[in-house]
């Protein structure tokens, strides 16, 4: 089935056709969902409503743009929604520091290191692990990011350089990464502020 | 611009990280996703349901009935014959201070049923009143009807009206004993005949001045009282031997019983899985080669529950019920300062965790505990015993769901515990076996103690956990049991 039979079908509320764009989006925004969750239970709950919102809305998409951004925008838009609501996200925002996490570098075999960086990120603390998923992956801005999240741009700021140290730090110790290594691997210079 | 050029380059390793990893949510996500959007699809499952609950409504209204609706259709067709049967003649008097006016438009002679009479006996006592209310006819202090009432049932109350009679000038007496008796005999024989309602006019044959009530038993001759009575007998046996009371068979061999276990808890613990080369292949793990001996210590459980049990035969007897199960078990260790993290194998999968407490023994203490409701399915043997006291053997297996509980499994180097009660099993079996005294009281409860051993047949936790762990308890059941005749 085609993206653009897809949609068709979707927006005739078309079971099949929900169907196949749900198999097709579905694990890559569980992942997303995943980096904002508590747990893989908590992420199946917003990936769940974060999809009922995609087909309740999916009218307003104008096939401006790749379809997976207009998908994953709402996705994070759920996740930053449901955080907020559960009052887990204002709560720990401006409380945890990196101090409060100490690491044994001899412990954690590396293993593939797509899921252990998503283990890491997953392993700070709920404030840091949320403003560093919308800026370093989602890429919002530290202005969006605070709208969003209704904190200051600065604090985002000051949170993103603090969660940012934190997992470099993380990473480091399990030998995921290593500063030389990597900073030669990805020699080039992204240019988003 | 070192740093800069560094920071940078994290932000887009993480990107590209990150953006590799997909996870494929359950399928229970896409059916929630499905009502959610297609609500109106849920007429079949819920037509189902109303289905279902409509069948058993009926099976239990339908069971409920003493009488089937073939014994009802048989006796009300009895009922009609004998009523029109007119080689039978019966005659009754009414006394005039029996009589109360009552007013109706029925210009025919009526019988009025008004209550329904509670002994059986055939024979019953001749000094037994009858309450005979019949309505009068002005004029006439005595009058007779030749009816065929003989198998009226419960009927307490004959009497007819005309329209333009006044109920004046009424004296007579029973006359004739022997007819009395032969109503009470009539009326007590068809007690409690749930196909007449009481207070229903019935209309009685007879259309003349000479039909009117009131009525008399005047005469009756030999052969038409044999007759009567025959024929009396004759619909009693048969309905009687039609609505004989129903022996429950499962309440007559069934029993209730209710009990509660304490017991003492621990598990056998073994490595499922050799991880050793998956270890040996990261330079980066340095794992400890002299993991931490564990000291678990034994903790009182509790279980509880209720079974149905139906005897099959004379020794043997199948039981079923519900159970909840209190499980636990204590493990020494040390708790942390501080979170640290270490990694936990799970599919042959390091993955990190934080813990907080060390499997080297010391002073703090970790409750391994599993809640769980059980579905007990068995059978006891009786092995000997008399009225009073017996000796049996059961046996059960228990399917269980796990409702909570408190998981913490060794790290991959086994030297902490982590918290994961993901990975507690849901599902689990149970098998117990055991041996108990049942003291048979007075009052008909029975007491039954005698110890008890149960197994666990499956890990407590899922296979992706290399570590297996079965929990075991030996306690001493006690509970009664009740019977429901």
């Amino acid at each position: 089935m085609t993206e653009e039979q897809m949609l068709a079908g979707t927006l005739k509320n078309n079971a099949a056709a929900q169907e196949a764009l749900y198999d097709r989006y579905s694990p890559r925004m569980l992942a997303v969902c995943y980096r904002f969750a508590k747990s893989r239970e908590d992420a199946e709950d917003m990936l769940q409503e974060g999809f009922i919102k995609i087909y309740t809305q999916l009218h307003q998409y104008r096939n401006e743009g790749v379809l997976e951004g207009w998908i994953r925008r709402i996705i994070v838009h759920t996740c930053i929604n449901v955080l907020k609501k559960n009052k887990k996200f204002s709560e720990t925002v401006d409380l945890i520091h990196a101090n409060a996490f100490h690491t044994k570098e001899d412990l954690v075999p590396s293993i593939i290191q797509a899921k252990q960086v998503v283990e890491c990120i997953r392993m700070l603390p709920l404030g840091y692990k949320t403003v560093l998923n919308l800026y370093a992956i989602e890429g919002y801005s530290h202005k969006e990011i605070g709208q969003m999240l209704d904190i200051e741009e600065s604090t985002s700021r000051s949170q993103y350089t603090r969660a940012k140290a934190m997992l470099e730090d993380i990473l480091v110790k399990k030998s995921i990464i290593d500063k030389s290594q990597y900073k030669n691997q990805y020699g080039r210079i992204n240019n988003r502020k | 611009m070192e740093e800069n050029f560094y920071r940078d380059e994290f932000e887009y390793f993480l990107k590209e990280n990150v953006d590799e990893f997909k996870m494929v949510p359950s399928r229970k996500v896409w059916y929630s996703l499905y009502n959610n959007l297609h609500p109106d699809r849920k007429w079949p499952s819920m037509a189902v349901c109303l289905f279902i609950l409509t069948a058993v409504l009926y099976i239990g209204i339908a069971n409920n009935n003493s009488l089937s609706n073939a014994a009802k259709k048989s006796s009300s067709e009895n009922f009609s014959n004998l009523l029109n049967d007119k080689n039978i003649d019966t005659k009754i008097t009414f006394s005039a201070k029996d009589y109360t006016p009552v007013k109706s438009s029925h210009s025919k002679p009526f019988l009025t049923v008004t209550s329904q009479i509670n002994d059986l006996a055939l024979n019953n006592s001749e000094k037994e009143k009858v309450t005979l209310n019949p309505l009068a006819t002005s004029g006439k202090n005595e009058n007779s009807h030749t009816n065929n009432i003989e198998n009226l049932k419960t009927i307490t109350t004959i009497g007819s009206v005309n329209k333009s009679d006044e109920l004046n000038n009424i004296g007579t007496n029973y006359s004739d004993e022997r007819n009395i008796k032969s109503v009470n005999t009539i009326n007590y024989s068809y007690k409690n005949n749930p196909l007449i309602e009481t207070n229903k006019q019935i209309e009685l044959p007879g259309n003349s001045e000479a039909d009117i009530l009131p009525i008399k038993i005047t005469s009756q001759t030999s052969e038409q009282k044999s007759n009567l009575l025959s024929i009396e007998k004759s619909w009693v046996e048969d309905y009687a031997f039609r609505n004989k009371r129903a022996i429950n068979k499962f309440k007559q061999n069934s029993t209730l019983s209710y009990y509660i276990t304490p017991s003492l808890g621990y598990r056998i613990f073994s490595k499922t899985n050799d991880n050793s080369s998956f270890y040996s292949s990261f330079a980066a793990a340095r794992l400890n080669n002299d993991p931490a001996q564990l000291i678990d210590n034994a903790a009182l459980n509790l279980e509880a529950g209720t079974v149905l049990q139906y005897n099959i035969s004379k020794r043997l007897r199948l039981k079923s019920g519900v159970q909840a199960n209190y499980t636990n078990y204590v493990s020494n260790v040390t708790a942390l300062g501080h979170p640290v993290l270490t990694s936990l194998t799970i599919n042959n999968w390091g993955e990190i965790r934080s813990s907080n407490f060390s499997t080297k023994p010391g002073k703090d203490k970790l409750n391994k505990t599993i809640m769980q409701i059980g579905l007990p399915v068995g059978a006891d043997f009786k092995i000997a015993g008399n009225e009073t006291v017996s000796w049996y053997a059961g046996a059960d297996l228990q399917p269980t769901y796990v409702l909570g509980g408190s998981a913490y499994l060794l790290s991959s180097d086994e030297k902490y515990y982590i918290s994961e009660n993901d990975l507690l099993r849901r599902v689990n079996l149970n098998t117990s076996i055991e041996t108990f005294l049942s003291l048979k009281s007075s009052n008909g409860i029975v007491l039954n103690v005698g110890p008890q051993f149960r197994y666990q047949l499956f890990s407590t936790y899922k296979k992706a956990y290399g570590y297996s762990e079965k929990m075991y308890n030996v306690g001493v059941k006690v509970g009664i049991t009740t019977s429901f005749k």
